[in-house]
């Protein structure tokens, strides 16, 4: 489908107006409010809206400024005819004309019939349904000023006509779309699934689970009646065994048992006679034992006292020889300790005398001392005096100017400026009279004023020239003078008062005095702080030595005189003279200093000496207890041998000589033996028949016996449980159970394969669905994503990046966006001017779809579609639009810019 | 010359719980009875002079008091000596019935021409020498014949014909014992008889028992096969539901004799349907076999392949009607219902369900692939898989449809 020419009149603001468009590309361009829009809309109506409809959207076209009402004529090829259009928008008397150029005429409902089938739409919207249709109408092909960018997907599939877009594609694919029924049938899979399995598995409570719960029971049941077979013949089994064991019991052990009891009780008979032989001899035997025991006795105590005896000696020996080292060792350590006391006195003598000379040198060192400060407190108090008589005067000094402050000084220095800037001011505000050249007598103020004179007045100034001229001068600047002399005066009264108080001619000589005052005061200060210092120093010297106070400096000269009199030897070390001085003070510092070093290591050097001696003296004296210790221990030895000789003495006298004991042994040996001999044969006669044996041997036995008897109860406790378990089992009939069990496992079993089964051949519906819906989708939005993509290539410049949207049946196309490689950019994210290309490429793309429906061309309109890209892509934009034209789209441009569509449209229209 | 009637695995009292219906299986396990009133007439007709019954009397040690009264009952009926040997079913060991006090008293007081024969002893009667082989436990891995190598054949008689009456399978020869859903049990290995331990000149005859048919093991040993059927066989050659007369003299070989006893017939069908033409094969095929009989048949039915809805419904309806019928019918195999062509043709055929239509003759496809495959090389739960989806989706849309 195409357009051919469009008349539009009375229509908004245009009269009349006639446009012919290119099959190919039309530019329409003018500036703001020459009507562009309205030819849109007019064209968008004509098609589309009844020619009587009412209301606001017919009414919107009429003119406020033509009379008569909007007519619009188009003239468009179809379904390879061309066909004339004409509707009056008159509301309800509309009219509507349509003719073909072969066919007849059409008029009115017929008319708007036939066009509605031409331009494939389900009805001419009528004004009931205009709101709500005719926005939807050819808004996948016609962009409306202001609506380029909006995402015309989102809008609803009625947009974009998708049924005609689909029917299309189905017809180019030769398949059919999918169906409410498609749908439903999914939709009942995935309740019949879900009604059985969760994520987890089977859903409890579900048909399925009902069915597994019966095949677990059943298999449960047929294990538990199985066990109860298996446990009903192992019962039975152990109580054969335990019937053939208490058989055994009875019949062989029990028998076997009493007979050799009573024989090993006969034979404990025989063997009691045969013990009481054995015990006679036992005891014989026992008595020569005894006998043999003493002899052995005496023997080995005889030896045993030699031994002691020996050894005694040897240890005698031993400890005689020990004390004479001991005392060699002693007589040593003596004679150390005596030469270390020696070492020690002579020391000690030293040290005594060192001692009495370091006390002389102190008492020495004192008295000196002492005549020092008491010569330096002498001259520290006649300093004090001079200084206390020469701050006296400064004081009397001082006495004199004391009131006198530096205030004073300054304010008789003010007072002083003040009065000479007011004689100043007297004298600036002064005028002055020259007269410079006069043949007549002239007076001034009733004095004469002759040539060459000056004369200066500061109020007036009467001035009579011969006398019959009579000048007043008058000073307009004049101050006023007796305020000022007013001021004059109590200023110099408040100078002279000061002056006078001080008793000075002027303010210099009272300058001089301040000097003065500032100097004394300064001088007494210092004065005052030496005196206090003299002061403390005195105070210090006297503190030091409290008897200073009340001794005067003879006293103590003769005191040290008496002492170089005593010490006249000792002080010759320290003064040839003999006399002694305080500068002597620190040669006999030096000198003590030395006395006490020495005294320091002889002290030392007794203490070590004293250490050792302790040492020797602890020495000997352990060695003198180990002296005494031996001594008592040779005497406790002598006295043992002579015990031991005694008893081996006595011994002999008891028993004999140590032969004859020997002898008496080997003849009691000989003795014990023969009876063992008697013994062992009475023993192995009986040894088949010994008793204690016989006794264990019956105990056993008769353990054995009892032990026969517990087995044989336990037995029969064992059996009885047995026998009363196998008869429970029995009463539950098992082999019955068994096969009531292998029947209700293989019903449960077939049921929950049967309902295992379906839901999987559900499942696989579901996936096979799934899969095919799949299909579906891509059959749709690959193609159309692809048309989009190779529209936007010039404008993208990027090969990677593709248009993408998904697809389903009642949602159409959605999430629109562009994809670059991995990454997403939803259409709502894009740029305006992105907005606006994106779109055009959509419409251009479904345009080339749907054409196929429109004897493969249909008119395009862009009205201001692309105010928002930038110069930049304009080209792109451009490119885009001549691929259109080429693929046989027809394109209708409005702008109010022509400027880039110039160059590629076919024919350009200006609107006035 | 001895004349006595050998027979054996009664297993009174089985209790048939795979039969569901009560009354039915009733009938049944009362047949087992019926069965043993029928000997009774054989004894009476053929001159016996005693009967051995080796082994499995009664199905279990726990069988009702009241059946094992009533059987012991209708032995009595005999007129003549009775020996029994307790089989693997009915062992006599501790826990098995013939230990039990009140059956030792019934048998004393009742019963006297019964002989229970529960040790390994030979019993010398008025005209043989029976030699018993008892089972004392329900699997036993010794021989139970081992004993008779051991016994001092000096110390018997050579006049008197010698019987060895035993249960359990032969060595070298496999017998089948089968669970009561006709499943295979596999305790053979235990009370296995071994003839190569006995020195067979010493012995004339051997009374088998354990195995349900006929069966000849040499010209002097038999298995009696059970007088009743209980259960399908597994090969159309078994020889069920008789009992032997044998005539026996010392040192010759034995003349032995059938007599049919049972009154119930058990068949095996198997077939696979996947067609009008196999469904008429079948009916056929069930008419031959059970002749109209009513609540005398028993069936086992093995059944495979695919039905349209319809052929399905008319199979249903067949089962239905023979579980009605027959005294007992079970089914084994699965018989797919699947949608029929015009069904599918419906499914495939819907221009406005892309989805549907797609998947349906996918599907379709798919089956139809797999009739050409070899049976051998499908995976029938595929195929299984295929036909339900397809049948499910049948089912979906015609109920969309109401």
């Amino acid at each position: 489908m195409k357009l051919i020419k469009c008349k539009i009149e009375n229509t908004r603001r245009h009269k009349l107006v006639n446009i012919d468009f290119d099959p190919k590309i039309t530019l329409i361009h003018g500036p703001n409010e020459s009507g562009k829009s309205t030819i849109v809309e007019a064209m968008h109506r004509v098609l589309f809206l009844k020619s009587n409809s009412t209301g606001l959207i017919s009414e919107k076209l009429r003119s406020k400024f033509h009379i008569g009402n909007p007519l619009v004529e188009i003239e468009f090829d179809a379904q390879g005819q061309i066909w004339n259009l004409s509707k009056r928008f008159s509301g309800q008397s509309g009219t509507t004309r349509i003719y073909g150029n072969t066919t007849k005429e059409y008029n009115g409902a017929a008319a708007e019939d036939l066009l509605a089938e031409l331009l494939k739409v389900n009805e001419i919207v009528g004004s009931r349904k205009a709101n709500n249709l005719l926005p939807k109408r050819w808004s996948h092909l016609w962009i409306f000023q202001g609506l380029s960018s909006r995402n015309i997907l989102e809008l609803g599939t009625e947009y974009y006509n998708l049924e005609g877009l689909v029917n299309v594609l189905e017809k180019k694919s030769e398949k059919l779309v999918q169906s409410a029924a498609d749908q439903k049938i999914i939709r009942n899979l995935e309740i019949l699934i879900d009604d059985n399995y969760t994520s987890r598995g089977i859903k409890r409570n579900s048909e399925l689970w009902t069915y597994q719960q019966k095949f677990l029971k059943s298999e449960q049941f047929l294990t538990e009646t199985k066990e109860a077979i298996k446990s009903l013949e192992e019962s039975n089994s152990e109580l054969d065994s335990i019937e053939k064991q208490i058989l055994d019991i009875k019949s062989q052990i029990q028998p076997l048992l009493t007979n050799k009891l009573d024989e090993l009780q006969s034979k404990k008979f025989e063997s009691a006679k045969n013990n009481e032989q054995i015990k006679t001899l036992t005891n014989k035997i026992e008595l020569c034992i005894k006998g043999l025991k003493e002899k052995r006795k005496f023997h080995s105590r005889l030896n045993s006292l030699k031994e002691q005896k020996k050894a005694k000696s040897k240890e005698l020996e031993e400890n005689e020889r020990s004390l004479n080292h001991l005392e060699l060792d002693l007589a040593d350590i003596n004679k150390k300790i005596k030469l270390n006391s020696n070492n020690k006195d002579n020391n000690q003598t030293k040290l005594d005398e060192l001692e009495n000379k370091g006390i002389k040198l102190k008492e020495i060192l004192e008295l000196l001392k002492l005549i020092y400060d008491k010569d330096k407190l002498n001259k520290l108090e006649s300093q004090e005096k001079a200084l206390t008589s020469k701050c006296q005067g400064l004081v009397q000094e001082e006495k004199y100017v004391k009131d006198l402050k530096e205030e004073e000084v300054e304010l008789l220095y003010d007072i002083k400026r003040e009065l000479k800037s007011l004689e100043g001011k007297i004298k600036s505000s002064s005028i002055q009279i020259y007269l410079e050249r006069s043949r007549n007598k002239v007076s001034i103020n009733g004095s004469i004023f002759k040539e060459g004179e000056i004369y200066d007045f500061i109020e007036r100034a009467e001035i009579l020239i011969d006398d019959d001229t009579k000048l007043f001068v008058h000073n307009k600047n004049c101050i006023d003078l007796n305020e000022i002399n007013n001021l004059k005066h109590n200023l110099t009264t408040k100078y002279n008062r000061i002056l006078h108080k001080y008793n000075v001619s002027d303010i210099f000589q009272l300058q001089e005095i301040y000097k003065r005052k500032l100097v004394v005061s300064t001088e007494l200060k210092m004065l005052k702080e030496k005196i206090s210092m003299i002061k403390e120093s005195k105070l210090e010297i006297e503190t030091n030595n409290t008897d200073l106070k009340n001794t005067t400096l003879d006293i103590l000269n003769k005191e040290i005189k008496l002492k170089e009199e005593t010490l006249s030897n000792f002080i010759q070390e320290f003064s040839n003279e003999g006399k002694l001085y305080p500068e002597q003070i620190p040669k006999i510092e030096l000198c003590l200093e030395s006395y006490r070093e020495i005294f320091k290591t002889l002290r030392n050097k007794i203490e070590t000496l004293q250490l050792e001696n302790s040492k020797f003296e602890n020495l000997r004296e352990n060695m003198q207890r180990r002296i005494s210790e031996l001594i008592s221990e040779v005497k406790v030895n002598s006295s043992e041998q002579k015990y031991i000789h005694e008893e081996k003495e006595n011994l002999i006298h008891n028993f004999g000589s140590e032969e004859s004991v020997s002898t008496q042994i080997n003849e009691i040996k000989a003795k014990i033996v023969a009876l063992s001999k008697q013994k062992k044969s009475l023993q192995s006669a009986m040894n088949v028949y010994d008793s204690n044996l016989i006794s264990t041997e019956i105990n056993k036995i008769k353990l054995e016996i009892e032990r026969t008897n517990n087995k044989l109860q336990e037995l029969s406790i064992s059996q009885g449980i047995l026998k009363e378990r196998s008869f429970t089992i029995s009463e539950r009939d098992p082999y019955s159970e068994l096969e009531q069990a292998i029947q209700n496992l293989e019903q449960s079993k077939t049921e929950y394969n049967n309902m295992t089964n379906l839901l999987k051949a559900r499942i696989e519906l579901l996936k096979l669905f799934k899969e095919a819906q799949l299909d579906y989708s891509n059959k749709y939005s690959k193609p159309i994503s692809q048309a989009i993509t190779n529209y936007l290539k010039p404008i993208v410049n990027n090969n990677d990046q593709n248009c993408y949207f998904d697809f389903d049946q009642s949602n159409g196309f959605t999430n629109l966006g562009l994809k670059q490689n991995s990454s997403l950019i939803n259409f709502n994210d894009l740029s305006i001017g992105m907005k606006e290309q994106l779109n055009a490429a959509i419409l251009l793309s479904m345009a080339d779809v749907h054409k196929q429906d429109y004897d493969n061309s249909l008119p395009i309109i862009f009205d201001d579609a692309f105010t928002n890209t930038d110069p930049g892509r304009i080209n792109s934009v451009l490119q885009m639009i001549l691929k259109a034209a080429d693929s046989g789209l027809q394109l209708i441009i409005l702008s109010c810019n022509p400027d880039p569509y110039q160059a590629i449209a076919n024919k350009i229209i200006k609107l006035e | 010359m001895v004349k006595f009637l050998h027979t054996a695995d009664w297993q009174i009292g089985k209790p048939f719980k795979n039969v569901v219906d009560q009354q039915k299986r009733f009938r049944i396990q009362q047949e087992r009875l019926n069965s043993v009133r029928r000997i009774s007439d054989i004894i009476l007709g053929e001159d016996i002079e005693f009967v051995l019954i080796a082994g499995d009397l009664f199905d279990s040690n726990t069988v009702k008091q009241s059946i094992i009264l009533e059987t012991l009952e209708i032995i009595r009926s005999f007129n003549c000596n009775v020996f029994i040997i307790p089989g693997n079913h009915d062992h006599g060991g501790c826990g098995g019935l013939w230990r039990k006090k009140e059956v030792i008293t019934n048998i004393q007081k009742r019963s006297p021409n019964i002989a229970v024969l529960n040790e390994e002893k030979i019993m010398e009667i008025d005209n043989a020498i029976l030699i018993p082989c008892p089972l004392t436990r329900q699997r036993d891995c010794k021989s139970p014949t081992s004993w008779i190598k051991n016994i001092e054949w000096n110390n018997y008689t050579n006049e008197k014909p010698r019987i060895v009456i035993a249960h359990g399978s032969v060595v070298g020869f496999a017998s089948k014992d089968y669970d009561n859903s006709g499943r295979e049990n596999n305790h053979n290995q235990n009370n296995k008889i071994d003839f190569d331990e006995i020195n067979c000149n010493h012995i004339d005859y051997f009374a088998l028992g354990d195995w349900h048919s006929m069966k000849r093991i040499n010209n002097k040993s038999w298995y009696s096969g059970t007088p009743e059927p209980d259960r399908f066989s597994r090969n159309d050659n078994e020889k069920r539901g008789q009992v032997l007369i044998v005539d026996c003299n010392r040192n010759q070989v034995p003349k032995v004799k059938h007599i049919k006893t049972s009154q119930l017939y058990w068949h095996n069908i198997k077939i696979n349907l996947n067609s009008n033409n196999d469904l008429d094969k079948l009916k056929q095929n069930i008419e031959t076999i059970t002749k109209s009989r009513i609540n005398r048949d028993l069936l086992r039915l093995e059944v495979n392949g695919q039905l349209n809805l319809s052929q399905f419904n008319y199979y249903d309806l067949m089962i239905k009607e023979l579980t009605q019928n027959l005294l007992h019918l079970r089914v084994k195999g699965k018989c797919l219902c699947k949608p029929n062509e015009e069904e599918i043709e419906g499914l495939i055929d819907r221009p406005n369900d892309p989805l549907i239509s797609i998947i349906a003759e996918s599907l379709f496809n798919k089956i139809k692939e797999y009739e050409q495959i070899e049976i051998k090389d499908k995976d029938l739960d595929d195929e299984e898989l295929r036909i339900l989806c397809l049948s499910e989706l049948n089912r979906l849309c015609t109920e969309l449809t109401k």
